[in-house]
């Protein structure tokens, strides 16, 4: 195995070496400052993004006996395949993958619209509160709408059963369909996300040549505007049934970046047009009541829910004035030793993990927009992006048998933020490449003949003018890196446990109310991250 | 201030993409010259790769003596080690700065003292024609003054070399006019070698003591503005900088004391060339000859040493100062501009006289 992992380091920097030599020549010297950070930026990728996925799918072929791995075999492939068990997990998460991204993308798409396009009341303030799901985890939507709708101890169930003198619970969160229902509740801001940038760039004119043509507006929004935004649309529908598909999908990035992403249309006319919005009527009242509805399943009730059961110490499926106590918050905040630790784990993934991921993202970013030889660039591209078709749960155990007889295993918090960095990459990457792209290189090329050297430029030229996208890359970090639970659920040791796997456990073993005061925990840590990464970047305007 | 010295440059983007072809040429110390040629014949690149900002695939450069970039000898000098100040196209002004910050970045840089960086900002502004204008948001300037900014920001570091990239071309007609000789003239009084890059011939002639016409990365031609209009080395040349008559012909006899005599079938007529490629022609060959259009004069009896032709008007585009006008001289439609003063109209018999020296052979 160890001969494999060196030949691969060896491979990855001896292209990175040969792909950055080519610019600059031999005695003009390749081990300046700008050669080493960007040579040392490629082989972190290559350690990290590269050679974990290696590893893992070279020992999916292997069997490991006593004796030690025994050489290359599909039986692991096969054995997996004929299992029944397997097969129907399968193809239940197929079921619930399609769910999740078809709601989801309907929600997503009606909501951007509205927003984007149409005169729908109280815009402003809804906005805000329909994306706080985006901030949030969808393990912790799953524990409110447990305490929601399980079947006998649910809120909701109990509330209807007592208003109404129903028979049965109505709601069961257990059943398929409350499986996609808190999926895609938690991913219809991600939808939004992705559509809105797109809705808010296109010149009306495209949209009122089709009114004055005689189109009616649903019409208009179907046949027009929608179409128009087919690529955000798609995209953004092919990455949320990917994410909750959990599946090795480099074949659906592919899908991806060859179908989608060529399609550009150019829906950019003018500058500095006012936006028309399109009249609804009376439908705007619809629209905003799909909204608040929204708002209320995403937002006010798991929160609310959360936060009752928090405030008894004992649940027995309804708040009750009586039971009024704050031995939970007590609890979670001062004496919970495990949560306590999880919280400090949680906060340093975040802010230094998160810093790191910043830091190697930028790297990356310069050298895929601004390098000299475009094979690397287009190469270093591809393979950033590699991690967003990777699963949590692979890129732990890819982690795991990659580092665990080495001794960086020693120091599982450092672990950990590595299989993070990795995990998220792509995501950091693509918000600071897409604000570098709209900067012109002259801006850089300036300030190197000024008299600037490398990494003087970068920190007055580039960092500055990269600092939205730095903080907004930096902010969905640290939300992923606060939420995460695949990964760590894999890597973490007792000492090294995060947030989102100490909820889990925490979940398993204590009552309710601690648990929704823990969770509550991480939404405010989640939300005042939010609030002050925008404060300090600057960043008005959220998007993916 | 320095000598700038271009030896075999070659740049290749790819495989097969030749953006540079060979090309050396020398800019002499406090010169302002100028590389001029359709957008896509390699001058940008030729500018970077002085700049550092390219590494050429062979070549040398050296600037004030000092070898900057030999691919041979694997050295190219990254740009800040240069000392070379470069006005680009987009004028790169730093948006999160002010415009004094602006100028003082390269100061900065160099770690000038505090209380010099003010001075000398504020004398580049001044240079400029940006007094006071130093607090400003850089970017809430109109173009012409981010223009200037750009170029105070170059000049304040007293650079070696001043590279231009087709600096006023984002500005608009008027503002173009008076910015070339503006520029021009402060550049020429401050005595800094200037290569500047343009793809506009009015620009090139207006502003430079040398002009280098490329095409396809190539050096076709290399001479100060008075002889690149008057002696085209090329057809490509002859047509790009100005309004060229460009007729194909067969010598009549090889090169005498008064010139070449030029057999013209189109023209029916027989021209003789005194000026041009007129070395080594022989009796019979092909040649192309050229002649501007104000050089055809009209004359009823011109003098005896000049070409004649007769012909008829075409068509006549009254400008004012000139008609601009197409005569036609059997098969030939010759562009002529006649002095506003005279009578014309279409279909009028005229005769024509042009002296030999105005006929240029060209080189291909
Ligand atoms: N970074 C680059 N990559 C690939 N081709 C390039 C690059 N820069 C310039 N070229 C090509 O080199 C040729 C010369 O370009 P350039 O020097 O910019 O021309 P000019 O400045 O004269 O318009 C063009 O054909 C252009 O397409
Ligand atoms: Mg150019």
């Amino acid at each position: 195995m160890s001969t494999d992992l060196n030949e691969a380091q060896l491979k990855a920097g001896a292209a990175a070496a040969e792909g950055m030599a080519a610019p600059v020549s031999p005695l003009g010297g390749i081990f300046n400052v700008e050669n080493v950070s960007k040579i040392g930026s490629l082989i972190l990728l290559a350690l990290l993004a590269i050679l974990p996925i290696t590893v893992y799918l070279f020992s999916s072929f292997q069997i490991h006996t006593e004796a030690g791995a025994v050489g290359f075999t599909l039986s692991n492939y096969v054995r997996t395949f004929t299992q029944p068990k397997i097969l129907s997990a399968i193809w239940n998460t197929l079921i619930i993958a399609f769910g999740t991204a078809f709601f989801s993308s309907i929600v997503g798409v009606a909501l951007a619209w509205f927003h984007a396009r149409t005169d729908m009341p109280l815009r402003g303030i809804m906005e805000p509160l329909t994306l706080i799901p985006f901030f949030l985890s969808s393990f912790l939507g799953a524990i409110a709408w447990w305490a929601l709708a399980a079947p006998r101890t649910g809120m909701l169930n109990r509330w209807m059963i007592d208003l109404f003198g129903l028979s049965g619970p109505p709601f069961n969160i257990y059943s398929m369909t409350g499986i996609v229902m808190v999926l895609a509740l938690f991913y219809i801001p991600y939808m939004y996300l992705f559509t809105i940038g797109s809705l808010n760039r296109m010149d009306p004119a495209l949209e009122e040549s089709a009114r004055v043509c005689g189109t009616g507006v649903l019409r208009t929004a179907l046949r027009v505007t929608i179409p128009l935004s087919t690529p955000a649309i798609l995209s953004g529908a092919i990455i949320i049934f990917v994410v909750s598909l959990m599946l090795i999908a480099v074949v659906g990035l592919y899908v991806q970046r060859k179908i989608v992403a060529p399609r550009s249309y150019v829906t950019v006319t003018g500058k500095g047009f006012r936006p028309h919005r399109v009249s609804l009527g009376n439908w705007k009242y619809a629209a905003m009541a799909l909204n608040l509805l929204y708002i209320l399943m995403a937002v006010i009730l798991p929160l609310g829910a959360l936060f009752l059961a928090s405030l008894n110490r004992a649940w027995l499926g309804g708040f009750r004035w009586s039971q009024l106590s704050f031995y939970n918050w007590d609890f979670i905040l001062f004496s919970y030793d495990y949560a306590i630790d999880a919280m400090k784990n949680s906060l340093s993934l975040g802010f230094i993990g998160g810093f790191m991921t910043v830091v190697l993202c930028t790297f990356l970013s310069m050298v895929i927009l601004r390098g000299k030889n475009r094979k690397l660039s287009s190469v270093v591209d591809y393979v950033s992006t590699l991690p967003i078709g990777v699963p949590g749960l692979v890129m732990g155990m890819a982690f795991l048998i990659t580092w665990i007889n080495t001794p960086l295993y020693s120091f599982p918090l450092f672990l950990l933020m590595l299989a993070y960095m990795t995990r998220y990459l792509p995501y950091g990457l693509r918000t600071i490449t897409s604000v570098l792209q709209s900067l012109s290189p002259e801006l850089e090329e300036s300030s190197r003949v000024c008299g600037a050297t490398f990494l003087g430029t970068i920190r007055k030229v580039t960092v500055p003018l990269l600092r939205p996208g730095i903080f907004a890359a930096y902010l969905m970090l640290f939300i992923m890196f606060i939420r995460e639970l695949p990964v760590s659920a894999l890597l973490a040791t007792e000492d090294s446990t995060p947030m989102a796997v100490a909820l889990y456990v925490i979940s398993e073993n204590e009552a309710l109310g601690v648990v929704s005061a823990f969770a509550l925990v991480q939404a405010v840590l989640l939300l005042i991250g939010t609030v002050i990464f925008r404060r300090l970047g600057n960043i008005e305007k959220l998007s993916v | 201030m320095a000598e700038v010295v271009i030896e075999n440059l070659v740049k290749r983007f790819g495989q097969d993409a030749l953006a540079v072809d060979n090309i050396s040429f020398t800019v002499r110390e406090g010169e302002f010259v100028t590389l001029l040629g359709p957008s896509g014949c390699g001058k940008t690149t030729t500018l970077r790769c002085i700049a550092g900002l390219e590494t050429p695939n062979e070549g040398d450069i050296l600037i004030g003596g000092e070898l900057f970039t030999s691919s041979a000898k694997g050295i190219c000098l990254p740009p800040e080690k240069r000392h070379l100040g470069m006005v680009f196209q987009s004028y790169a002004i730093w948006p999160h700065m002010s415009v004094a910050e602006n100028v003082a970045y390269g100061l900065q840089a160099q770690r000038t003292p505090r209380a010099e960086i003010t001075e000398r900002v504020k004398k580049a502004l001044d240079l400029v024609g940006l007094e006071g204008l130093g607090d400003r948001n850089a970017t809430k300037l109109s173009g012409g003054q981010q223009q200037r900014v750009s170029l105070a920001r170059a000049l304040a570091y007293n650079p070696r070399v001043l590279l231009f990239d087709e600096p006023l071309s984002n500005l608009d007609a008027k503002l173009r006019e008076r910015m070339r000789l503006e520029l021009a003239n402060l550049v020429k009084e401050l005595k800094i070698t200037s290569v500047y890059v343009t793809h506009d011939q009015a620009e090139a002639m207006v502003m430079s003591d040398r002009i280098i016409v490329m095409k396809d990365g190539r050096i076709q031609q290399e001479g100060n503005p008075h002889a690149t209009y008057n002696e085209p080395a090329n057809s490509f040349v002859a047509d790009f900088i100005g309004v060229a008559n460009i007729m194909e012909g067969k010598a009549a006899e090889g090169d005498s004391a008064s010139g070449v005599w030029v057999e013209i079938p189109d023209l029916g007529a027989r021209l003789l060339c005194s000026s041009g490629a007129r070395e080594g022609v022989q009796a019979g060959a092909d040649v192309l000859i050229t002649v501007r259009p104000e050089y055809i004069l009209l004359a009823e009896n011109g003098a005896a040493d000049q070409n004649r032709l007769e012909g008829e008007v075409r068509e006549a585009v009254y400008l004012g100062e000139t008609w601009d006008c197409l005569i036609q001289v059997k098969d030939y439609s010759l562009r002529v501009h006649v002095r506003g003063d005279a009578e014309l109209r279409p279909g009028q018999s005229v005769s024509m006289a042009i002296s030999p020296a105005k006929c240029v052979l060209l080189k291909d």
